[in-house]
């Protein structure tokens, strides 16, 4: 039996707990209202939020969760994002819950559960772990995308999603077997790496090479992001942000610790296999940031604009990576803001599509039904702006933030071309964020739009909760770097 | 002599393969997919991991295809089959990449086997030792399993039943 | 005894790998679809087996229980899929099925 550290296998439990006393519950005593339901979803990712912060005052040697987790800084800030992204939207979704006529009790512990898998992905410092990790959160997620049942584009959504999704499970898979090789016979991340840096037996660049296309497959960059639009579009609207947001945090933090032995002052001997590395993270982020924001433009659904919104940012978030493959920035300063980016990415869009649901069927589908919130819900609108300048990447918000520290850190490590690319992209950006703008103020609603649905107390919470960190972080920047710096 | 009977083993899982990448009835995929597997559990007995192959035959080849074949049934397997746009549009485009990724392998391996060393060690998994595992090092994983399942179950009922 | 099969066996699950990517690319069918991502997972059933006795390490056996159960688990929900999919499209026409722009 491996040493059971309680405090650190707290969040875990916990995760795995809350799920099944909902559905007890439900099972006891049937659930037609999502409240009950949200609550004890809510409680539980709280709890196990406040333990996973908790163990950040440990010292380092008493991190290890089960043999197999350990709660180094990025994963545990990442674990706390994903928890975040996992209450905000749990607290968004009893709207979407009555809406569309879901199940409460399955909607909230499969949220939870998907959750619990972005967990373990994030703490995972072995091979097997971070697969079940994946799994779990990806089988969550093909149940959650399909659960608005009757209407068929949710079914094509999930169908969709499933084909891709188990796809690049079966190219991690497999990319890990060669890590294990690699490793000498051992799946701890640990020896994995050393496998990556002696190249004895010469497995393990096999398998970094396809664990690399699993995961960017599950990041949904370019040129992997097919079907992406489609999932965001047929999967209920909250279900399709914390994919959009916990799943890419949880899948790259993972790449991340992967990837650390190529850091460029670690080993000299890497340095040709790193600059490959390097070059193709350079051309998927370059890919990703050029075709999500074009496409992005193109839209007339706000979900499917979202959707390579997302894939783009999924492009700017590489920039940090691969400043530390790169070289010259040191790894404390590229942890630092790639936390930054997670933390407020999460925060713009949890914010963005939150609104989006709160409207009900105003908000979910045509850009042109936001004309006139401004004057219509102008609570709403106003949170809408604040997310979507966030996005854009204009000062005094998180998303400013974010990018100044990656684009810093990209520049620092001599990819200046790439900081070009993505501020450029950010431009094109403005465009389609920005329109959404004008429409809320500017013009003016027609009779045919379907009528906004009221603001009720849990979801202006949510929202609030959203939307005010953003400038939070925006005001005091310094502060928020200090304080994921960890130790 | 058991090379002979690795060399058959090899070529009918590759050839059943083959088939149910190409085959265009479903059933017939499905029952091809099946005999992969069989070939797959001999290749396992043959490099003396019984145990695993016996997995592989019981549950896979036994009851994950036998699921497929039901739902094959039920989805009444003439021309009205789920149809999917394919991930790219031009079967050649399909092809080529494949093929290409699949040289790509297969040279890379026969690189890495070139350097990897003479001296091939060879030592069997003891059922024991598998067991072990499973509550000592893996035991985390072994308790995560069920959640995955708990998911299966939910889900599957859910998606799956008339509203 | 069974060690000099093991370059062989490499060989073997990278091919089975590919065929399974040329089956998700270029069936049409969902349900073939779904069965080359079988043979990706069978592919790497053989690759960890086939390293773990290499290296006399029993978490590659073990690995293989956990590819299975998850592969089992990935069958019930996508064939549930699949059915649902099937009972909403009565005809199935390419064009018809894509009603979401890809």
């Amino acid at each position: 039996m491996p040493d059971i550290n309680w405090w650190t296998s707290l969040p875990i439990i916990l995760l795995t707990v809350t799920p099944l006393v909902i559905l007890l519950l439900d099972a006891i005593a049937p659930q037609r209202d999502p409240i009950v339901s949200m609550l004890l979803a809510v409680v539980g990712l709280t709890a196990a939020l406040f333990f996973t912060l908790l163990v950040e005052g440990t010292p380092s040697a008493d991190r290890d969760a089960f043999g197999l987790l350990h709660y180094d800084t990025l994963g545990l800030y990442g674990a706390a994002i994903c928890l975040l992204a996992g209450i905000l939207l749990a607290l968004l979704s009893p709207r979407t819950v009555r809406l569309y006529a879901l199940p409460p009790a399955e909607y909230f512990a499969l949220l939870v559960m998907a959750v619990l898998g972005m967990v373990v992905v994030c703490l995972g410092f072995e091979l097997l772990t971070i697969f079940l990790g994946v799994e779990i959160t990806a089988v969550a997620f093909y149940v959650l995308v399909g659960l608005e049942g009757n209407a068929r584009g949710a079914t094509e959504a999930s169908l969709k999603y499933f084909v891709l999704s188990s796809f690049s499970s079966a190219f991690l898979i497999f990319g890990f077997a060669f890590l294990y090789a690699g490793a000498r016979g051992s799946t701890m991340l640990f020896d994995v790496w050393n496998g990556m840096v002696l190249q004895d037996p010469p497995w393990a660049e096999l398998g970094v090479a396809l664990a690399v296309a699993g995961f960017a497959f599950k990041l949904t960059l370019v040129p992997f992001h097919l079907y992406a639009a489609d999932v965001f579009e047929g999967a209920p609207t909250p279900v399709a942000a914390l994919l959009a947001t916990g799943s890419k945090v949880a899948g790259f933090v993972a790449l991340f610790h992967l990837l650390l032995p190529f850091q460029r002052y670690l080993t000299l001997e890497l340095a040709s296999m790193a600059d490959n590395v390097a070059e193709i993270l350079a051309i998927l982020a370059a890919l990703s940031i050029v075709v999500g924001n074009v496409v992005a433009v193109l839209q007339r659904n706000i979900k499917r604009m979202l959707a390579y919104s997302s894939i783009a940012h999924g492009g700017y978030m590489l920039i940090a990576p691969l400043a530390l493959i790169a070289g010259g920035v040191r790894y404390a300063e590229v942890e630092a803001a790639a936390l930054v980016y997670l933390l407020a990415y999460v925060l713009m869009s949890v914010a963005a599509f939150g609104v989006a649901l709160t409207l009900g069927a105003r908000g979910e589908r045509a850009i042109d039904d936001y004309a006139g919130l401004g004057r219509v819900a102008p609570g709403l609108a106003f949170a809408m702006t604040v997310a979507l300048i966030s996005l854009t990447g204009i000062p005094l918000t998180a998303g400013f933030v974010g990018k100044f520290a990656v684009f810093n850190a990209g520049v620092q490590a001599g990819h200046a071309w790439l900081v070009v690319v993505a501020l450029l992209g950010s431009a094109v950006s403005a465009f389609y964020y920005l329109r959404v703008v004008v429409y809320m103020y500017m013009r003016e609603p027609s009779a045919e739009m379907p009528p906004v649905e009221g603001l009720t107390l849990v979801q202006g919470l949510g929202l609030v909760l959203a939307t005010v960190p953003i400038v939070l972080v925006g005001l005091w920047p310094k502060l928020v770097l200090a304080l994921l710096a960890g130790s | 002599m058991l090379k002979a009977i690795y060399l058959i083993l090899f070529v009918g899982t590759l050839t059943t393969a083959a088939l149910v990448v190409f085959l265009n009835r479903t059933v017939y995929a499905a029952l091809a997919l099946i005999a992969m597997m069989l070939g797959l559990t001999g290749i396992f007995i043959v490099i003396q991991a019984p145990f695993v192959a016996l997995i592989q035959l019981f549950i896979y080849a036994g009851a994950i295809m036998v699921l497929f074949l039901y739902v094959i049934m039920l989805v009444n397997p003439r021309h009205d089959e789920p149809l999917l746009p394919p991930l790219l549009t031009r079967r050649w485009l399909a092809v080529t990449l494949a093929v290409f990724l699949g040289l790509l392998l297969a040279a890379w391996s026969v690189y890495a086997l070139a350097r990897a060393g003479d001296s091939v060690v060879f030592q069997t998994v003891a059922v024991a030792d598998l067991a072990n595992v499973m509550f000592s090092k893996y035991l985390l994983p072994f308790e995560l399993t069920s959640v995955l399942l708990l998911i299966a179950i939910v889900g599957a009922i859910l998606i799956a039943r008339r509203s | 005894m069974g060690g000099e099969f093991f370059g062989w066996n490499v060989i073997l699950s990278m091919l089975l790998f590919t065929l399974g990517i040329l089956a998700v690319l270029w069936q049409r069918n969902a349900l073939s679809v779904f069965m080359g991502i079988e043979l990706m997972l069978n592919a790497a059933n053989l690759a960890f087996i086939n390293f773990a006795q290499r290296y006399g390490d029993e978490s590659g056996a073990a690995i293989i229980l956990f590819i299975v159960t998850v592969a089992a688990a990935e069958a019930a929900i996508g064939l549930a899929i699949f059915l649902r999919l099937y009972r909403q499209a009565a005809i199935i026409d390419v064009d018809k099925a894509n009603q979401l722009r890809g």
